[in-house]
């Protein structure tokens, strides 16, 4: 190991940031017509933009940095995709629209899917010629994932599929989708069942929008009857589906680490010009003393999230298992998130009631209400690190 | 890119707590709280052999040499066992305060353990005077050296009985030392100064407080049954502890890029202090207070440890500046402004 504590980074990977940074500053359409986050993105033209910039990362090399260059992605180091990643993020370039095929349907083929199954979507999934949905959470399984009840029959040489999903993000743009579904009634919770890709586009399967409190429509039901699709779609083994979709869910660590801290110490930033540009009380809010030490507060916590995450970061670029540390990092963005949003709601005072197209803090303050129910509530959270990282015993889930 | 300790500073840490842990046993700690001055000389004498009141100290100045990572380290394992008596005072204040001026005469006897100092910023309530053999105090742009025998020294009753406060009243001549400006929480940004380095040492010993917290609690909510199971298994109590987990690992976060800037006179120094600072003087009252909570009334006992831990929160996130001075500090140094 180095010398000592050491947060900066060699004269290669500077040079690399460098490049990433130039790549980013010629191609970087000069208008951003992305709505946001996928969660919430329901605007066709968004979407096409948003598809259109992911093919230009993929003819740039800047796409699927973490996945092996046979299989048309960048093959980077993980020092790599983290920079690309802080960059990316400093550059508030869009999301590549095929989120959920590049992070995790991508890499769960690649360990658990067979070549026949990599041959026929890898390719699709980079290009953005078919859009991917996670088909998990069902009206009665969300945080008790194991409690889902879709099934999947074997009828000759197809399974065949009845139930729902809900919270299906990206269902009004998506062409597959990865199922998970109870394959043996019989098993115990976490067997019996299976990881199923299927084609949205048959007349077993039927999508509905939801409206969000955003008004926008990121997400929908996902609707299986007697949905078909034929049985080497299995990925991994029959009933195993519950161990192949948590390699799933390892795939979002990571590379990404670092890329919420410099997109919220750039809200922060936001955040502080608005105190400063708001009149309060004749002169700015900023120097209001409550709402300073407000922002006081969040100030200190976002400049906390980056060192978390450099501190989560650390064992894995030298190949060791990620610390305590790294479980926080979700709780803890998403809870600044929200307090974040609050206060610039405050600031604004009327202003911030007012839905208008310039008071892009509405739309964020709203839409972070999702972000501590998704890919784990923060209750889920506080369990997984009271369980898994202080060692107490099981509460009532089983 | 590496936010780890490298082994040197591992082997430090864990030597650190070998000797703590067997050293400054509850008991000990007991006798220095319940004691006329909360003076602990054994274990200062010990500490001062072990070379550590010079951790950060220039090899040329008569230290260690090492920098304000490695203090820090120590400081944080001080903090886990409530070590008691002048070494804070001595080594976080009096020490730095010396080295700003390369005062080595009035160093030798402070590095070897033969005296002990404190910093004054205000006289009525000065950290550990009472066991102080000279005081440095600062005011009027300037700091001058005291020794004891020009000074009244009036101990106080401290609500942490191993970190108290006297009053001073200057009654004879002292020495001056040099411009305060090493001592003042500049306004503007830049790398650390000696106020930001003891700010960042006190953050690591509230770390260590908060760890103790933290393991104290776990392990009671293990054992401790109620309704026939654990109370572990409750999610209320999973969800303070969970808290309190956060709460330790960003202050340790905070504290420790503070003492990273500080060691390598980086530019945003000022600014970690001050949002170490504000961070662990909240987050160390609350999970001190939330291991006293989740004891439930044992944890309100003198017998049991938690009230001196709690009390010592109390003090450290006073001293230096509280959460509200350092954020409204925060907010003026941060360099993305």
């Amino acid at each position: 190991m180095g010398g000592a504590v050491d947060l900066t980074w060699s004269s290669e990977e500077e040079a690399f940031r460098e490049e990433v940074r130039g790549w980013l500053e010629a191609n970087l359409p000069k208008e951003n017509k992305a709505l946001g986050e996928d969660e919430f993105d329901d605007d066709p033209a968004s979407f096409e933009f948003r598809r259109d910039w992911q093919r230009k990362l993929g003819e740039a090399g800047y796409l699927a940095m973490h996945w092996p260059k046979e299989y048309g992605g960048g093959g980077r180091t993980l020092v790599e995709q983290v920079i690309f990643n802080e960059e990316y993020a400093k550059a508030n370039a869009p999301q590549p629209v095929n989120s959920l095929g590049l992070n995790l349907v991508g890499p769960t083929l690649m360990t658990h899917g067979t070549e026949e199954q990599r041959k026929r979507f890898l390719k699709n999934i980079l290009t953005a010629d078919e859009i991917w949905c996670q088909g998990y959470s069902e009206p009665n399984a969300g945080s008790d994932l194991a409690g889902l009840q879709t099934k999947a029959e074997l009828v000759g040489d197809e399974f065949v599929i009845n139930g729902q999903k809900i919270w299906t993000t990206l269902a009004p743009f998506g062409d597959w989708i990865f199922v998970l579904c109870r394959t043996d009634p019989e098993a115990p919770k976490h067997q019996g069942i299976s990881y199923i890709l299927c084609d949205m586009h048959q007349p077993g399967v039927e999508m509905r929008p939801i409206k969000q409190m955003t008004g926008t429509s990121g997400f929908g039901e996902v609707f299986f009857t007697n949905a078909r699709t034929p049985k080497d779609m299995l990925v991994g083994n029959l009933n195993d589906g519950w161990r192949v979709a948590m390699t799933t869910l390892m795939f979002e660590r990571g590379g990404n680490i670092l890329g919420s801290a410099v997109r919220f110490r750039r809200m922060m930033s936001q955040l502080r010009e608005l105190a400063e540009n708001t009149k309060r009380n004749g002169g700015s809010a900023i120097d209001d003393p409550v709402l300073r030490q407000e922002l006081g507060r969040r100030l200190v916590e976002v400049e906390i999230l980056r060192r978390n995450s450099e501190r989560a970061m650390s064992p894995l670029l030298h190949g060791e298992s990620p610390g305590p540390e790294s479980s926080m990092g979700k709780l803890f963005w998403s809870e600044w998130y929200v307090k974040a949003t609050e206060l610039a709601m405050e600031i604004l005072g009327t202003d911030g009631l007012v839905n208008k197209q310039s008071n892009a803090w509405l739309l964020e303050y709203l839409a972070a209400r999702a972000s501590t129910i998704y890919t784990g509530t923060s209750e889920i959270q506080r369990n997984i690190l009271a369980e898994r990282v202080l060692g107490l015993p099981r509460g009532g889930r089983n | 890119m590496d936010f780890r300790l490298n082994s040197d500073q591992q082997a430090l840490q864990s030597a650190a707590k070998d000797f703590l842990r067997k050293e400054v046993t509850s008991t000990v700690v007991r006798a220095a709280f319940d004691s006329p001055d909360g003076d602990s000389p054994e274990l200062h004498k010990k500490m001062a052999e072990l070379g550590w009141l010079g951790i950060a100290v220039p090899e040329s100045l008569g230290g260690l040499g090492m920098t304000v990572i490695e203090q820090a380290v120590v400081c944080e394992q001080l903090g886990y066992v409530n070590a008691p008596g002048p070494y804070f005072a001595t080594a976080c204040l009096a020490i730095p305060t010396l080295v700003a001026f390369k005062a080595e005469d009035l160093l030798a006897p402070l590095l070897d353990g033969s005296k002990r100092a404190t910093t004054a910023i205000n006289l009525d309530a000065v950290p550990d005077a009472q066991i102080a053999d000279a005081v440095a105090h600062i005011a009027g742009g300037k700091v001058t050296w005291y020794e004891k025998d020009a000074l009244e020294i009036t101990p106080k009753p401290a609500v942490d009985g191993t970190r108290r406060f006297a009053s001073v009243r200057i009654t004879g001549e002292g020495r001056e030392l040099g411009s305060s400006e090493e001592l003042e929480f500049a306004r503007t940004p830049g790398p650390a100064r000696t106020v930001d380095v003891l700010a960042a040492l006190l953050c690591a010993e509230m770390v260590g407080c908060m760890q103790w917290a933290l393991d104290a609690t776990v392990q009671y909510v293990k054992d401790r049954e109620a309704f026939g199971r654990p109370i572990g298994v409750f999610q209320a109590v999973q969800h303070k502890a969970a808290d309190m987990l956060v709460h330790t690992e960003s202050s340790r976060s905070a504290a420790y890029y503070a003492a990273y800037a500080a060691a390598n006179g980086l530019e945003d120094g000022r600014f970690a202090a001050s949002v170490a600072k504000a961070y662990c003087s909240d987050a160390v009252h609350s999970v001190t207070g939330e291991s006293i909570q989740l004891h439930g009334g044992i944890g309100f006992t003198w017998e049991h440890d938690a009230h001196m831990y709690f009390k010592r929160a109390t003090t450290n996130r006073i001293l230096l500046g509280d959460a509200s001075f350092h954020r409204d500090r925060a907010l003026e140094l941060d360099p993305a402004r």
